[in-house]
C-alpha cells in the first residue's frame, strides 16, 4: 500500500502542452519518440506536423487507407500517401462525445513496434481532443457573436455609427466604405435538411468567390437566405454596379450547375454610406428579389425597380382600369383573332422598344415584327415612337406582369 | 439563437368571438381607436384574426425617416415611439394596418407581440385568451408542417412583407338547408 | 376611502351565461389595471370573452352611475344628485307611509333578475323578505319550460358535466349556437373534434357553430320533437337501440314504441321539419352506431309554445340510443345546482303580518300584466335590481304600471332605458367591488368573488344597500324589518358553505376559495344504478307548428343573443361596440324580395305591440319565414313579443311572435 502511484514522465511531457496548442502537441510527441507526427482535421487536412531533424516534413496528404486495427482500442494500422512517398504508420480518431474532430497519426520504423506506440498515441489523441474541442467551441461563440451583430445590422438594431464601427473592428470589417446588401435565396425553401445543405453549399460558393477577388466575406446565413454585405472601394465605385451585377450572375451560375432543380434568384439594395443605413439596404434587396421574382429580372436592382414599387402598391381597380383603357383593345384583338399581339408588346418593352434586341429575343424577322407594330398601332390608334405612348404602354405591361392583371 | 417568432391560425377553430382583440386592450389598455388586433370576418365566411406580422421583410420598418422600428433577435419587430414623427409613411407601407396612428399622441404604436409578457415565459395576451387553440405562438425558423399554408383567401398580399404567420385553412363541410 | 392592497385578487364573473368564468384582477394603486382568465378554474381554464377582457372599462366607464340621483318630474331626465342618506330617507319614508296607508307591505315589490347571478345578490329578496309579506316576482322567463320537462324525463334536473364532451365521438346540438353564447365550450368541442367526433348542429338559423359544424342541418322552428321522434323511429326500425337500457332504466318503454312505431311517419316528419329524408337518414345512422353521444337541447328549443314537447323528445332520443349515463355521453341543459345551497338572503324569514301569511307572488315572465291587476292594495312602490325592463315583453303593459306607481327606485350601473323612466336610481357596484360567491348552472364549479378594488365614487353593493336601507327604515320606524345589517358579507359566505356543502365540494373552509375554484362531486350522473327516466310519447298530439304560418304576411321573429352583449348588458362600452349601428334585422332573400327590400335599406318591423326600425340585412341562409333580430337596448326589440293565455308553469315563449315588415319611411312615422 505504501507504493507511490507512478506517473510516467513521457505522459507528464506531453501533458505540459495541452494549453500551448497542436503544434506543440506534434512537436513533443516527435521529440519524445524521435518519430514523426501528424494531426489532420476530419477530412485529414493538416493541422500541425513534425518530423525529427533530417527527416522531409509531411505537408500535405492525397489519401489515406485506414488498415487492421491494434488491440482493443481505437488505434489502427494506417496507409498514408503523400506526393512524395507513401507511408504506413498508426493512427487514431480524435474524439469528443461521439464526434470525430480530427486524427493523430505517427510513423514508426518497423511493423514489429506498432502495437507498443498505440497506447501512448492513444492517449495523444485525448489531449487532442481537449485542444480541438476548445478551438470549435471557441469559433462556435464566434460565429455566434458575428451572427447577433449581423442581425442588429441588418435589422437596424443598433442606433449608433460608433458602436458599429467598432463592432466590426473585431472581425476586421472596415464599414467605412460605402455598403451595399444583397440578398441570394433559394426559391420553395422547407424546413428540411437537405435544402438547410443547399443553403450551406450557396454559403460556401459565396465566401469562396468573394476570397477569390480577396474580398473579406460579411455575410449572414438566414432560413433559405444568404445575406452578403459588400463594401465598395473608393476606386471601384463606378465599376460597382457591374461588379456586383457580374458577380450575383457568377454566384447563380455556379448554384445552378451544381443544383439544376432548384431555383436560385438574388436581389440588391441601394448603396448607403453609413452602416446605421445599411438595414434599409438590405430590406431593398428582398423587395427586389421579391419584385425580381414576379418579373422575371435575373439581377434586380431595387434601384431600377421604382415605378414598379408604386405599381405594385397601387390599388388594383385602378391599375385595371388603366390598363384596359390602354391595351384592352390589343388584348381583345388577341382573343378574337388568335394573335399573340401583347406577346410581341412585352417583348418590345423588356427590350426597350430596341427592334433588333426584341426580334432576336422573339425569334421574329425584323420585317414581321415591323407589321406587327403596325397592327398594334392600329388597333390601339396611336404612334408607338410617341415617347408618351411608349410610357402608358410600359407602365400597362408592367401592371399585367407585377398584379397578374 | 435566433428566433422568428410569429403566429400560426386555424381557421377552422377560429369562431370570432374577438376574446383575442379584447384582451390586447385589456393587456395594453390601448384607447378605443387604437386596435392592435382586429377580428375580421372574410368573404369566405371563415374569421381572421390579425395583428403586427412581426414581418420578415418589414416595410414599415423600411420606409420610417426615423429609423423607429427595430427587429429583435426573437423576430418581434418593436417601435420606439420616441423616435416617431407621426410621419404615418409606415402605415400606409403596411398591408396589413398593424401600424395604428393615434391622433390625440400623434404616434403611431402597434401589437409588440407582448414581449414583456414572452420575455417572462407567458404567451402573448391574444394567444392566452383564445379558449379555442386557434391562434397560437410559433418559432417560424423551426416550424414545419406540410398541412400549414402560407396565406387563405381574404389575407392581404404577402409579398414582398413575407409576414410571421401561417395558416390552417378550413375543412369542407355538409350542409342540409330548407328548401 | 380605504385603499385595497396591489395584488392579485380572485373574482367570479357574474352574468347571467354559462361560462361563470374565474377571473384574476390585477390591481395597482387601488385600480382595476387589467384583468386575466384564472388557469384554476376548470371549465374557463385561464381565458375569459370578450366582453370578460372589456372589464377595465366596464369598472372605469364615465359612463357609469356615480352618485344616487333623483328625476323630477319622472322621465324628464332632470336628473339632481343627491346623497346615499337622502336617498335612504326618501325611499324609507315611502314604504312606512305605504304600510301606515294599507295596513301592509304588499304595496312595496320588487322585480329582479338575472343582471347579477352572485349568491350574495339575492340580497334584495332578503330586503323584502326582512319587511314580511310584500309583492315579489316569481319564476324564470328564460328556462323555466325547459327545466319542468327536464324534471319530467329525469325527475330532477340533469344536464351533464361540459368537460366530458372533449371525449364525445358524436355531439348533437339542438338549438344551441355555442360560438356565440357559450365560447369556452367550444374548446371541448373542438378537443373531441380533433380526436375525430362528429359535431353536428340542428338549428332553423345557420348559425356561427353551425358553421363549424360537420354537418348541419336547418329546421323548421318548433318542429324539433318531430324530428327527435324520427330518428328514434329510424333508430328502433334498424335495431341500432338499447334495448337493454330502455328496458331496464326507463318508465314507458312501450307506449314510446308503440307511439314511433304507430302514430307517426317520416314522410310526415320530412314534411313538417322541412329536413329532406337523406339529411335525416345520415342523422339517424350517426346517432345509432356511434358512442358515446352528447346531445345539448339548447334553451331555443323550449323559446316556443310546442319547445316543452320537443325538450322531452331529444331527451328521449338520448335514451333510447343509451348514451344518457355512459362516460362522455349524457344530456345537456342546464342545472340548478345553485339549490343545493342554503340561499341564506333568499330564503331570509321575515316577520309574521297578523292577517297575511305568504308574501305576493307576481309571474315574473308577464310581470308588468299581472301586477296591473293587482288591488287591495294595488302594486304604488317599485324596486329595479338586476334588471332592464326593456328586455321584457310587453312593454305597454310596464308603461301602464309606471304610470300607476308612486315610487320607482332603480339599482344599476349605467342609465338604462329603465333608470331613465325611474324616479330615484342609486348606482351598484361592479363585482370588483364587493364580495360574493358564485356557482354556474352550466359548469359544476364554486368560486368565490374577492373585493378586488375600492367603489367606483358612490357605488354600494346590493347586500350594503339592504343592510344600509333596513337600518333607516328601523331607525324611522322601529322593527320595520328583521334584516340583519350588522352581519359582513363574509359572513353571508360563510353561512352559505354547510357543511354539507363543503362536503359536496371537498372544501374544508371557505378559505380554500381563495386558492382556487372547487368542481362539486357528480359522479351521480354515470351511474348505472339510475332508473325511471321517463319516455315520452306524443300520443295524440297534432302537429301545430303549420298552422302558424297560416298568417298570410307575417314572419316569425327569432331574437338570439349578440356575441358582445348580455341582453343589454355592455352596450355603453366602446371597446365592444363601435360607432358603427349593429342593430341589423336579417331577412331572407325571398322576403326581401315580396316586401320590395333592399339590403342595407331601413325597414321597419312591426305588429299590433309597437314597431322598431333597423337595417336590413339580407341573409341567405334564412328561412324565408323568419325574420331575425338581436337584443338591444336602445331599439328593444322584445316590445315586438306578446304572449297571449299563458299557463303559469312556462317561460315566455320569446319565439312565438308573428311580426311583419315594409320599407321605412317619413311618411310612416
Amino acid at each position: 500500500m505504501n507504493k507511490s502511484m507512478i506517473i510516467p514522465d513521457m505522459v507528464q511531457e506531453l501533458l505540459s502542452t495541452t494549453t500551448k496548442g497542436l503544434p506543440k502537441l506534434t512537436d513533443k510527441l516527435c521529440t519524445l519518440l524521435s518519430l514523426p507526427a501528424l494531426i489532420t482535421d476530419p477530412h485529414y487536412q493538416i493541422l500541425a506536423s513534425s518530423s525529427p531533424a533530417g527527416e522531409p516534413a509531411i505537408n500535405s496528404i492525397l489519401a489515406v487507407q485506414q488498415l487492421d486495427k491494434i488491440g482493443g482500442i481505437s488505434v489502427s494500422k494506417y496507409q498514408i500517401t503523400t506526393t512524395d512517398l507513401d507511408l504506413s504508420g498508426i493512427g487514431s480518431p480524435i474524439t469528443h462525445e461521439n464526434n470525430t474532430l480530427g486524427y493523430v497519426f505517427i510513423f514508426p520504423k518497423d511493423d514489429q513496434s506498432h502495437e507498443a506506440y498505440a497506447p501512448l498515441l492513444s492517449f495523444s489523441a485525448s489531449l487532442g481532443a481537449i485542444q480541438l474541442h476548445r478551438k470549435l467551441e471557441m469559433r462556435q461563440e464566434k460565429m455566434k457573436f458575428k451572427e447577433a451583430f449581423l442581425f442588429d445590422l441588418l435589422y437596424g438594431n443598433i442606433k449608433q455609427k460608433e458602436d458599429i464601427y467598432e463592432y466590426a473592428r473585431v472581425w476586421d470589417w472596415n464599414f467605412n466604405l460605402p455598403l451595399t446588401v444583397l440578398v441570394f435565396a433559394l426559391e420553395d425553401f422547407n424546413h428540411v435538411l437537405t435544402d438547410k445543405q443547399l443553403i450551406n453549399t450557396l454559403l460556401y460558393i459565396i465566401e469562396r468567390t468573394l476570397l477569390e477577388v480577396s474580398i473579406k466575406p460579411i455575410t449572414m446565413k438566414r432560413q433559405n437566405q444568404v445575406i452578403v454585405v459588400l463594401p465598395m472601394k473608393a476606386e471601384q465605385s463606378k465599376k460597382h454596379r457591374a461588379k456586383m451585377e457580374s458577380f450575383s450572375k457568377n454566384i447563380i451560375s455556379q448554384m445552378k450547375a451544381l443544383h439544376p432543380d432548384e431555383i436560385f434568384s438574388c436581389g440588391i439594395g441601394k448603396t448607403y454610406e453609413s452602416p446605421v443605413d445599411l438595414f434599409r439596404s438590405y430590406q431593398e434587396a428582398k423587395v427586389a428579389f421579391e419584385l425580381g421574382d414576379i418579373l422575371g429580372i435575373e439581377i434586380p436592382f431595387f434601384s431600377d425597380l421604382g415605378l414598379e414599387r408604386i405599381l405594385y402598391k397601387h390599388d388594383l381597380q385602378e391599375l385595371k382600369e388603366f390598363f384596359e383603357t390602354t391595351l384592352g383593345d390589343v388584348v381583345l384583338y388577341d382573343e378574337n383573332n388568335n394573335a399573340q399581339l401583347m406577346e410581341t408588346l412585352e417583348g418590345l418593352v423588356t427590350y426597350q422598344f430596341d427592334m433588333t434586341a426584341a426580334s432576336q429575343a422573339l425569334f421574329l424577322h425584323r420585317n414581321t415584327l415591323r407589321y406587327r407594330i403596325k397592327k398594334i398601332e392600329e388597333i390601339l390608334d396611336l404612334k408607338l415612337d410617341d415617347l408618351n405612348n411608349k410610357l402608358n404602354i410600359t407602365a400597362a405591361i408592367k401592371m399585367k406582369q407585377l398584379r397578374k392583371i | 439563437m435566433f428566433k422568428q417568432l410569429g403566429y400560426s391560425f386555424h381557421a377552422d377553430d377560429c369562431i370570432g368571438c374577438k376574446a383575442c382583440e379584447i384582451a390586447c386592450k385589456n393587456e395594453n389598455q390601448t384607447p378605443t381607436n387604437i386596435r392592435w388586433r382586429k377580428v375580421t370576418k372574410t368573404s369566405g365566411d371563415f374569421f381572421l384574426s390579425v395583428s403586427c406580422n412581426h414581418c420578415d421583410n418589414p416595410e414599415c420598418f423600411r420606409v420610417c425617416p426615423e429609423r423607429a422600428f427595430t427587429k429583435r433577435q426573437d423576430g418581434i419587430v418593436e417601435i420606439d415611439e420616441n423616435r416617431c414623427t407621426g410621419c404615418q409613411l409606415c402605415v400606409s407601407a403596411c398591408p396589413y394596418s398593424a401600424p395604428q396612428f393615434d391622433p390625440e399622441t400623434h404616434k403611431v404604436s402597434k401589437c409588440q407581440m407582448c414581449y414583456p409578457r414572452q420575455d417572462a415565459g407567458l404567451p402573448p395576451a391574444c394567444v392566452e385568451a383564445c379558449t379555442t387553440g386557434a391562434l397560437k405562438l410559433v418559432d417560424l425558423n423551426t416550424f414545419s408542417d406540410p398541412e400549414a399554408v402560407r396565406t387563405l383567401p381574404g389575407f392581404p398580399n404577402i409579398k414582398i412583407t413575407s409576414p410571421s404567420i401561417v395558416f390552417y385553412p378550413e375543412k369542407p363541410r355538409k350542409r342540409y338547408f330548407i328548401k | 376611502m380605504f385603499s385595497m392592497k396591489d395584488g392579485i385578487y380572485r373574482n367570479t364573473c357574474p352574468r347571467n351565461c354559462y361560462g361563470t368564468c374565474g377571473i384574476l384582477s390585477h390591481v395597482k394603486n387601488g385600480r382595476l389595471i387589467k384583468v386575466t382568465g384564472d388557469p384554476e378554474h376548470g371549465y374557463s381554464k385561464g381565458s375569459l370573452c370578450a366582453k370578460g377582457y372589456a372589464f377595465t372599462q366596464y369598472v372605469y366607464s364615465p359612463e357609469r352611475i356615480k352618485y344616487p340621483m333623483v328625476q323630477c318630474p319622472r322621465g324628464s331626465g332632470k336628473w339632481k344628485r343627491i346623497s346615499w342618506e337622502e336617498a335612504y330617507t326618501t325611499i324609507s319614508l315611502k314604504m312606512i307611509e305605504l304600510n301606515q296607508r294599507y295596513g301592509s307591505n304588499l304595496a312595496s315589490g320588487y322585480n329582479k333578475f338575472s343582471g347579477n347571478l352572485g349568491l350574495l345578490h339575492y340580497a334584495t329578496e332578503g330586503m323584502f323578505n326582512s319587511i314580511g309579506p310584500h309583492t315579489k316576482p316569481i319564476g324564470n322567463p328564460c328556462a323555466l319550460t325547459g327545466k319542468l320537462a327536464m324534471n319530467r324525463s329525469f325527475g330532477e334536473s340533469f344536464s351533464s358535466v361540459p368537460e366530458d364532451m372533449a371525449g364525445s365521438k358524436l355531439i348533437v346540438l339542438w338549438g344551441a349556437n355555442p360560438a356565440v353564447t357559450n365560447v369556452h365550450q367550444m374548446k371541448f368541442i373542438n378537443e373531441a373534434r380533433q380526436k375525430g367526433a362528429h359535431l353536428v348542429v340542428i338549428d332553423p338559423i345557420f348559425t356561427q357553430t353551425a358553421k363549424k359544424a360537420d354537418l348541419y342541418i336547418q329546421i323548421h322552428p318548433g318542429t324539433d320533437r318531430l324530428l327527435a321522434d324520427g330518428i328514434a323511429k329510424l333508430i328502433i326500425e334498424k335495431q341500432e337501440h338499447s334495448l337493454e337500457f330502455l328496458e331496464e332504466q326507463t318508465t314507458g318503454w312501450p307506449e314510446y314504441k308503440h307511439y314511433l312505431e304507430n302514430q307517426m311517419t317520416i314522410k310526415e316528419v320530412c314534411k313538417q321539419t322541412g329536413i329532406e329524408l337523406e339529411a335525416l337518414i345520415e342523422l339517424s345512422e350517426l346517432y345509432g352506431r356511434i358512442k358515446p353521444v352528447s346531445t345539448w337541447a339548447g334553451l331555443g328549443v323550449q323559446r316556443n309554445s310546442l319547445g316543452s314537447d320537443s325538450i322531452s323528445a331529444i331527451n328521449s332520443l338520448a335514451a333510447v340510443t343509451g348514451n344518457l349515463f355512459i362516460p362522455n355521453g349524457g344530456l345537456y341543459f342546464m342545472h340548478f345546482d345553485v339549490d343545493d345551497f342554503p340561499c341564506a338572503l333568499k330564503n331570509h324569514k321575515g316577520p309574521l303580518h297578523p292577517t297575511i301569511s305568504e308574501p305576493r307572488e307576481v309571474d315574473i315572465s308577464d310581470f308588468a300584466s299581472n301586477a296591473l291587476q293587482l288591488t287591495e292594495p294595488p302594486l304604488k312602490f317599485l324596486w329595479i335590481a338586476s334588471r332592464n325592463i326593456t328586455q321584457d315583453h310587453n312593454l305597454k303593459a310596464w308603461s301602464d304600471l309606471f304610470q300607476e306607481l308612486e315610487l320607482i327606485v332603480t339599482v344599476d350601473l349605467y342609465m338604462t332605458k329603465t333608470a331613465e323612466k325611474s324616479d330615484i336610481v342609486l348606482p351598484a357596484a361592479t363585482h370588483f367591488e364587493e364580495e360574493d360567491l358564485n356557482v354556474g348552472y352550466w359548469h359544476y364549479w364554486l368560486s368565490i368573488n374577492q373585493k378586488a378594488i375600492p367603489p367606483y365614487y358612490e357605488a354600494k353593493s346590493d347586500l350594503q344597500i339592504a343592510r344600509e336601507l333596513t337600518t333607516k327604515l328601523n331607525e324611522l320606524s322601529p322593527g320595520f324589518s328583521n334584516f340583519p345589517a350588522t352581519k359582513e358579507p363574509i359572513d353571508w359566505i360563510k353561512g352559505e358553505l354547510t357543511p354539507e356543502i363543503m362536503d359536496l365540494y371537498a372544501l374544508n373552509s371557505y378559505k380554500d376559495l381563495l386558492q382556487r375554484p372547487y368542481q362539486k362531486n357528480i359522479e351521480k350522473n354515470f351511474s348505472t344504478k339510475r332508473k325511471n327516466f321517463h319516455l315520452f310519447a306524443a300520443n295524440g298530439k297534432k302537429n301545430q307548428m303549420r298552422e302558424r304560418q297560416a298568417e298570410p304576411n307575417g314572419y316569425q321573429l327569432i331574437t338570439p343573443q349578440a356575441l358582445l352583449k348580455i341582453h343589454s348588458q355592455y352596450e355603453a362600452l366602446t371597446w365592444l361596440h363601435g360607432r358603427q349601428d349593429e342593430s341589423y334585422i336579417e331577412l331572407s332573400a325571398e322576403a326581401a324580395q315580396r316586401n320590395d327590400i333592399n339590403d342595407q335599406e331601413k325597414i321597419a318591423v312591426f305588429n299590433d305591440q309597437g314597431q322598431i326600425i333597423g337595417v336590413a340585412k339580407i341573409n341567405s341562409h334564412l328561412p324565408k319565414n323568419i325574420i331575425l333580430a338581436h337584443q338591444a337596448g336602445n331599439n328593444p326589440i322584445n316590445q315586438l313579443i306578446i304572449q297571449q293565455n299563458k299557463k303559469d308553469d312556462v317561460s315566455t315563449y320569446f319565439y312565438d311572435s308573428i311580426v311583419y315588415i315594409r320599407k321605412w319611411s317619413e311618411a310612416n312615422v
